[in-house]
């Protein structure tokens, strides 16, 4: 009995690339044999393939190797902790100093005066700490563990965080305060001061693109990100980005959590598109 | 003028000393890595991301990444197999990227996937015009049968290299590879008839 065409056609692609085995080889062939419409499926798949085999191919730009030379020449700074001797000397100055801090904290009372929580700041990791109990959005919550200018690294993703931010409100625990900043590619939290309502990033990666133009309604900008860069801030309640200027070696970013003007739950994400720089960057609450 | 150590070495043949110049970080054999896969890792993304200016800039942070990774690169690893899979991962974040985008600002990226050649009669295409229908055809690919057929019919990898890239069953590959050579036969439909 002739085997079905849907059940041959399955087997096409592999038969063009020789890819079936000995037994079905033999099937497919003596089905091709009697039905015109396989023998056409056949021909219309191997002139599917010849078009992708025939497509041009291009040079990708030949300053694409001085380009990286380049970018791999400005990275390469002594203080790059890449380094294996830095690597570790800096283990070992961070171990040294979390020591220290661990030690000055026990000798001082607990401080009795309690912060108002527009004046905090908290991330994600502080959150993930919090026990299911604990993560009530209260504005006790969060005790300062960023004091001390402790440095923390997380891998940052913008569509995934963005996307979390945006979408997944249900997951999340919403607080009166900014939750994290936004970055395409990994970031590197250098500090986070309470007192200032600042926190310090800095690329890690090679994208380095981040954003400082408000989208206005619809309209995306083009984003060359060979010469512009991307960021962002998200937070709950109405989050504006109201400054991006360089200033004293720094990018100073500033924003607004509005969250006065907003829904409760609400949640929103600032993008900025801006010319790309090696800058850190300091994200101050307004 | 010296000459350069590693001419007329088949890169993806991932020879042994070569391999071990890269780990060390010496320029040359990295200057080589790129001259050698820059034109592959450039087409890949080009294809996968339908937008010129996009790749560019994505073969030069598969690069960058590549010279800070490399010393996590195993030696008895496919040398090639490791570009082609940090090119693939960094499309996908970029098509993320795009997806969220979209989400933040409403706005869709404006690529070849908007074009429609399905019912053009193959006579009325330019060489152009059918470049645009073949890359309109696989932007709309789901992203497991494009990065299968990308590799395939358009890097021409064996099923074997495919399936070390995307850490999948050979099997599997074929399935994805069958579907999308199908998927564009049924897009492609007026070009391939004519």
């Amino acid at each position: 009995m002739p085997e079905k065409c849907a059940d041959i056609n399955g087997f096409l692609s592999g038969y063009i690339d020789g890819e079936l085995s000995a037994e079905e080889t033999p099937r497919v062939e003596e089905h091709l044999a009697s039905c015109e419409n396989c023998g056409k499926e056949l021909k219309r798949l191997n002139n599917v393939i010849d078009l992708l085999r025939n497509i041009p191919r291009y040079q990708a730009s030949t300053r694409l190797l001085s380009e990286v030379r380049e970018e791999i020449k400005k990275r390469e700074t002594f203080w790059d902790l890449s380094r294996p001797f830095l690597k570790w000397g800096a283990g070992l100055a961070a171990a040294v100093l979390i020591l220290f801090l661990i030690k000055l904290n026990l000798a001082k009372p607990a401080p009795q005066k309690t912060i108002p929580a527009s004046n905090e700041i908290s991330f994600p990791w502080d959150i993930a700490k919090k026990s299911a109990a604990e993560q009530v959005p209260s504005p006790q919550a969060h005790t300062d563990e960023f004091g001390g200018g402790r440095t923390e690294s997380f891998e940052s993703n913008l569509p995934d965080k963005a996307a979390a931010g945006l979408n997944a409100r249900s997951d999340m625990v919403l607080q009166d305060q900014i939750y994290m900043a936004a970055y395409v590619g990994e970031i590197e939290v250098l500090r986070a001061f309470r007192p200032k309502k600042s926190f310090i990033i800095r690329s890690v990666d090679g994208w380095n693109d981040f954003y400082a133009l408000v989208f206005p309604g619809k309209e995306m900008p083009y984003v060359d990100f060979s010469t512009r860069m991307i960021i962002g801030v998200c937070g709950p309640g109405h989050v504006n980005i109201v400054a991006a200027q360089p200033a004293k070696g720094k990018l100073l970013v500033s924003y607004r959590n509005e969250t006065k003007n907003s829904n409760p739950g609400d949640i929103s994400c600032c993008l900025k598109v801006i010319e790309k720089t090696d800058l850190d960057i300091i994200f101050t609450r307004e | 003028m010296r000459s350069c150590p590693y001419k007329g070495v088949n890169l993806s043949a991932d020879n042994p000393r070569f391999i071990r110049h890269l780990r060390a970080g010496r320029k040359s054999a990295f200057n080589e890595l790129v001259l050698g896969f820059k034109d592959r890792v450039f087409n890949t993304a080009y294809r996968f991301l339908g937008d010129w200016q996009e790749a560019n800039d994505l073969a030069r942070e598969v690069f960058l990444s590549a010279n800070r990774n490399i010393r996590s690169f195993r030696p008895e690893s496919n040398l090639s197999s490791w570009i082609y899979r940090n090119t693939l991962n960094s499309c996908k974040d970029r098509l993320k990227l795009r997806e969220s985008l979209k989400k933040i600002t409403g706005v869709e990226f404006e690529g070849a996937q908007n074009l429609r050649f399905r019912d053009m009669p193959h006579r009325l295409f330019g060489k152009k015009e059918m470049e645009l229908s073949v890359q309109a055809a696989i932007m709309a690919l789901p992203e497991e049968c494009k990065e299968v057929v990308l590799l395939r019919d358009i890097e021409g990898l064996s099923c074997g290299q495919i399936a070390e890239i995307l850490g999948i069953e050979n099997d599997t590959v074929k399935l994805r590879l069958s579907r999308a050579r199908s998927a564009l036969k049924d897009s492609l439909g007026g070009v391939i008839d004519a």
